[in-house]
């Protein structure tokens, strides 16, 4: 009887786990994202973390490298941890649900979940302006998306429109972009071909927001020329209700439900407005 | 009439505009499954007219505007299928549906990985991943340092970022070496750091974070693999010296280490007498852990040094050191280094000295043999808080020196030409040195500051005795001395605003001195002990602006100077401002300029009124005057770099002036060289300028870097009693090269030049050095790494007389997973002398060095 119930208890995780997959990669790209901004003193500084785009038959997820880590049961990568805890990058499944985008973030202490609906980026070719990047042919491409200026340079080696971030449709897989003067820009720094399944778990912890209303707060929060210098006093966190506190005394940091408490962050270089 | 053809004319481009085709279509698979994400181009003569992507139900709309390409492909792409196409006459308008079967295929990606971001920056710290910048023949730490640009890591292991010896050496963010760092960086392997990063404006104290700082400190970042489990190396080797006094020669060591979060221990045993190996290892390059008192510092070694290049003829070294850190929590750790030191060596040294007699000159010229013996062991511990509102260290080190020297020397002289005389020389002494430091600093949650720091030491020389056996005629020296210092001050301090704060410093200095000597020949005896106190009070004040741009922190310390010695009773009241201003333009521009203002007095070593034998010819007597002697110091530099185009440039421009009250004038008397004092002003001036410039092109594993440097000044000498004014220039450039220009070859080629010139009394003298080396790798397969290298240097002795003098090497090197095999070929054409020429004011010394002879040594290096 206890077999019985452990081989249901087993069947019922599979069935659970299974129903939060929503598809599964076939390729994955993992893009260096940079962000050229100022620290809390005003000096000029570089900040990089990987973003990973997985690519499956109609969803495409763009998660944070450490996400990406977690998929693959590996442990994360702790000085990523910090990069991403300051870069704030979204989590991403674009076509899910079908021909919408789905946005998840936590801008502490809360979490966001936005749907809209998929919206086609209207590309300009430069068939003519052509570069080898990493070893692939590539094309520029120019638009104007979310009210900045991208340039994209893509390949059409593999034949796929999906990009970092929520840059896709053009006819080839991007291989590098940036918006004006390079603020913000993506770079491939490996693909690789393997099978993950591409997760979505529904949480009602998230709160549902119009993707408008997110942006607008995120860059509300985060552009305020004091958050750099002091981000606990913008991301107050209540403690008492916190579930989880990780203390990393090598590295002098505090995880609270898997969120760092930056004691000091850098400008925040908003990807769109 | 016009009307109408306007009408046609707007009629023609409606007609033109709307000369459009619509094209829609499905695509599906086999199974006429709909397929989602299908890229459909319309394409003419390789340029794409239009182009989308398949919805969800595998249904697509483009069109295509321009009318006149007629023939066109269209194309369906999707990566996990066959790419279908037709080609199709477009008609000049209209809609046309075109569906598409496409079929399965298996996903053949070209699977990329580039190389990880060599340099990442973030504020103030550079990260550079160390395996970007690695050549094939670099196995430790320190080969891969050596690579990053503006770092440069010279003989003796010191490292120093565009010319400024590094602060600190870390580990994990935990400082467990101190200066001694050259233990793991010469004995880890280069595949265990993952980053090792740069922190610019550095401050050991998060206290001081925010203020301006000129320090330079590394921090290396292990790979996974070397934490959490113990590893290292160890060492053998044996070879053979060629008219060696030791002709066997070994090595044997033995290294391990073991890193986690909260704990860090390094242990190693090693022993040899291959040329510096295993004492190289325990170099301190902050220099904290030296030991020396008011005797050794008045009866030095005989031995003239180390020659410049190549290696003592002889020498044995051993030695122990254990370290280890725990980190307590996050701010706090406890501390262990240990170590002991045995050095034995013995050269041979043909040195001629010319010294300026008023009128003429004497030269003495002077064959010794050295041979040095010292046992120093050391023991340190330490703890500290290191917090950012807090900080608390403390730290109590115990060392010792047993130093025993023979210096038999022969020597002649053009007083007595023909003549050589052999003069015995042995010195023997005993130093033991114990010191505290404790310091502690609270920033209170108001705005208030507080500071205490207690420097407490002893040192004694319980016997310093020195021999001299002269032609038989036989005459000694015996010195002891014992020192106790305590300095300890307070500060206290309040921010007014955010950019300015006030503090002041208050500090009590005393330290008891005794020293007693006793030179047997003429039973002159100096015994005198007394005391030195030095209370003073610092103003001073930190402003930085609004916008972080402008640091600046400028103290005015007035102290009182008392010197209470037997019935000696000395008093002076001095005031020694200081500023330090920084401009940063961005984290990567900065100037700085530092200026200083510093008297400082004599102390009981001027009262030592009595002879001293300080060598078997020179006798030395203090004037008995408490001598001051102020100088005003600035300094004006630019430290600029492009990180990640890999470019560092550093400038500085110094000058110096110098005032004393006291001169000291030398007397020769025959071959005996002694001292007298004139009680007037003096003055010395010098002035200089540095550039720097280092880039490194990581594709091609090369940098180049190149240094340059001029200074002038001049200083008043006095012989017999007449003062000379005496003006020096020097120049100095230099440049270095690594490059790799095709996968199997390394080339490295140095060259530095330097020129000295000296002037006085109508004598005006130039010497010149051009010193050049280079080495040639070569990999015939990946694992193997043969290299020749070579150094030449032409000196100029005399004005006429230059030498030119070159020593080559070879080595073979096969680097296995766990092993590396290593056979070095030393000295290949069995160059056994080193010649050089220095100035020192009115004298000149010109050194001829005994070398090692011609070696072979096979090295086995096992990682553990």
């Amino acid at each position: 009887m206890r077999k019985l119930l452990f081989f249901i208890g087993i069947m019922i995780s599979c069935v659970a786990m299974a129903q939060d997959a929503v598809d599964t990669s076939s390729f994955t790209i993992v893009y260096d994202y940079k962000v050229k901004t100022l620290d809390d003193l005003g000096a000029s500084v570089t900040d990089t973390m990987k973003v990973v785009t997985l690519v499956g038959s109609h969803v495409t997820n763009s998660i944070p490298y450490n996400n990406y880590l977690k998929y693959k049961k590996n442990y994360p990568d702790a000085d990523e941890s910090y990069f991403e805890a300051i870069m704030h990058y979204p989590t991403i499944w674009m076509n899910y649900p079908s021909n919408y985008v789905t946005v998840r973030e936590t801008i502490i202490p809360n979490m966001f979940e936005s749907k809209e609906k998929k919206e086609a980026i209207k590309w300009i070719l430069h068939d003519d302006d052509t570069i080898t990047i990493q070893g692939f042919f590539c094309k520029k491409a120019t638009t104007i998306y979310a009210k900045k200026e991208w340039t994209a340079y893509y390949t059409e080696e593999i034949p796929s429109s999906v990009g970092p971030w929520k840059l896709s449709g053009l006819p080839g897989v991007i291989v590098k972009a940036f918006d004006k003067d390079c603020v913000n820009s993506f770079k491939i720094k490996e693909l690789l071909q393997e099978v993950i399944p591409i997760i979505y778990e529904p949480n009602s912890t998230y709160n549902e927001v119009q993707n408008k209303k997110l942006v607008d707060y995120r860059n509300k929060i985060y552009c305020n020329i004091q958050y750099a210098k002091k981000p606990l006093y913008y991301t107050s966190y209540d403690l008492s209700k916190a579930k989880t506190v990780d203390i990393i005394k090598s590295k002098n940091q505090i995880w609270v439900d898997g969120n760092l408490m930056l004691e000091k962050s850098h400008v925040f270089q908003p990807l769109e407005y | 009439m016009k009307r109408y053809f306007g009408i046609l004319i707007l009629l023609a481009f409606y007609a033109v505009s709307h000369a459009q085709v619509n094209m829609t279509g499905k695509v599906v698979d086999i199974h006429h499954k709909p397929i989602v994400d299908v890229i459909v181009k319309v394409v003419f003569e390789g340029h794409t007219l239009a182009f989308t992507t398949t919805t969800a139900d595998g249904k697509y709309s483009l069109e295509v505007k321009d009318q006149k390409q007629k023939n066109v492909s269209l194309s369906f792409s999707h990566i996990s299928f066959e790419t279908g196409s037709k080609n199709l006459v477009l008609p000049r308008k209209g809609n046309l549906e075109i569906n598409m079967v496409l079929s399965g295929k298996n996903i053949s990606l070209k699977e990329v990985k580039v190389r990880a971001t060599p340099l990442r920056q973030s504020g103030d710290t550079l990260s550079f991943n160390l395996a970007s910048f690695l050549g094939k023949n670099d196995v430790t730490l320190e080969d891969g340092i050596k690579r990053l640009p503006g770092i440069d890591v010279n003989e003796n292991g010191q490292i120093s970022y565009m010319g400024k010896p590094i602060a600190q050496f870390n580990i994990e963010n935990l400082n467990l070496l101190n200066g001694k760092y050259s233990l793991v960086t010469r004995n880890m392997t280069a595949d265990n750091a993952k980053l090792v990063q740069l922190v610019r404006n550095y401050h050991s104290r998060k206290v001081d974070e925010g203020k301006p700082s000129d320090q330079v400190a590394m921090n290396i970042k292990l790979a996974d693999k070397a934490k959490f489990r113990p590893f290292g190396s160890e060492d053998a080797g044996i070879g053979y010296m060629q008219e060696g006094k030791d002709e066997l020669q070994a090595l044997l060591g033995l290294t391990g280490m073991l890193f986690t979060d909260k704990f860090q221990v390094l242990g190693t045993v090693k022993t040899g007498n291959y040329k510096d190996y295993a004492i190289s290892d325990l170099n301190d390059h902050f220099g904290r852990s030296d030991i020396s008192s008011l005797a050794t510092s008045l009866f030095g070694r005989f031995g003239s040094g180390r020659p410049p290049h190549g290696d003592y003829e002889y020498q044995r070294n051993a030695v122990i050191s254990l370290n280890g850190i725990e980190k307590v929590d996050s701010c706090t750790t406890i501390k262990v280094n240990s170590d002991y030191e045995y050095h034995h060596t013995l050269n041979d040294v043909n040195q001629r000295t010319t010294y300026f007699n008023g009128s003429d000159y004497v030269t003495v010229a002077e064959s010794s043999t050295p041979l040095t013996t010292y046992h120093k062991p050391n023991i340190m511990l330490g703890y500290e808080i290191n917090k950012k509102n807090l900080y608390l260290e403390n730290t109590f080190t115990v060392n010792a020196l047993f130093d025993r020297d023979n210096g038999d020397i022969q020597f002649s002289s053009n007083l007595a030409s023909g003549s050589r005389y052999n003069v015995e020389q042995r010195r023997k002494s005993t130093t033991v040195g114990i010191k505290n430091h404790f310091n502690f600093f609270k920033r209170t949650e108001g705005k208030g500051l507080g500071e205490l720091v207690s420097d407490i030491s002893f040192n004694t020389t319980p016997k310093l005795n020195l021999f001299f056996n002269n032609a038989g005629k036989t005459y000694g020296q015996t010195a002891q001395s014992t020192s106790f210092t305590t300095n300890t001050s307070t500060t206290m301090g309040y921010n007014i605003g955010p950019n300015v704060e006030l503090s002041v410093t208050l500090s009590a200095y005393a330290s008891y001195d005794y020293v007693e000597t006793n030179r047997i020949m003429t039973k002159e005896v100096n015994q005198i002990d007394g005391w030195k106190i030095i209370p003073s009070i610092a103003p001073w004040v930190y402003f930085k602006s609004k916008n972080k741009k402008i640091n600046s922190i400028f103290s005015m310390p007035l102290e009182l100077k008392k010197l209470l010695y037997g019935k000696y009773d000395y008093s002076k009241l001095t005031l020694n401002p200081w500023l330090k201003l920084e401009y940063l333009q961005n984290t990567n521009n900065k100037f700085s300029i530092n200026s200083s203002y510093n008297t400082i007095i004599g102390d009981l070593m001027s009262l030592l009124t009595d002879s001293m034998q300080t060598n078997y010819r020179s006798v030395y007597a203090a004037s008995g005057i408490i001598g001051e002697s102020s100088t005003w110091k600035s300094t004006v530099s630019w430290d600029l770099s492009f990180p990640f185009q890999y470019i560092s440039f550093y400038a500085e421009f110094s000058h110096d002036e110098t005032q004393r009250n006291t001169l000291a004038s030398q007397n020769i008397n025959g071959t005996n060289v002694s001292n007298s004092f004139l009680l007037t002003d003096n003055k010395a001036r010098s002035t200089g300028v540095k550039l720097s410039v280092c880039k490194n092109i990581p594709v091609l594993v090369s940098k180049f870097t190149i240094d340059a440097g001029y200074g002038f000044g001049n200083v008043i000498q006095a012989v017999k009693a007449e003062q000379i004014k005496v003006k020096n220039n020097n120049l100095n450039l230099g440049g270095k090269m690594e490059i790799t220009p095709l996968e199997w070859i390394e080339l490295r080629y140095n060259i530095s030049y330097t020129k000295n010139r000296t002037r006085y009394d109508g004598y005006n003298s130039t010497i010149e050095s051009l010193f050049h080396s280079g080495s040639i790798h070569l990999f015939p397969v990946k694992l193997i790494d043969i290299t020749i290298d070579y150094d030449h240097t032409r000196q100029q002795i005399s004005e006429d007389i230059y030498k030119n003098m070159s020593l080559f090497n070879a080595s073979v090197q096969y680097k296995l997973k766990k092993c590396v095999l290593k056979l070095e070929l030393s000295n290949l054409f069995n160059q056994r002398s080193y010649s050089y020429t220095v100035f020192d004011g009115i004298n000149t010394y010109s050194y001829d060095y005994g070398l090692c002879g011609r070696t072979a040594m096979m090295k086995a290096t096992f990682k553990l």
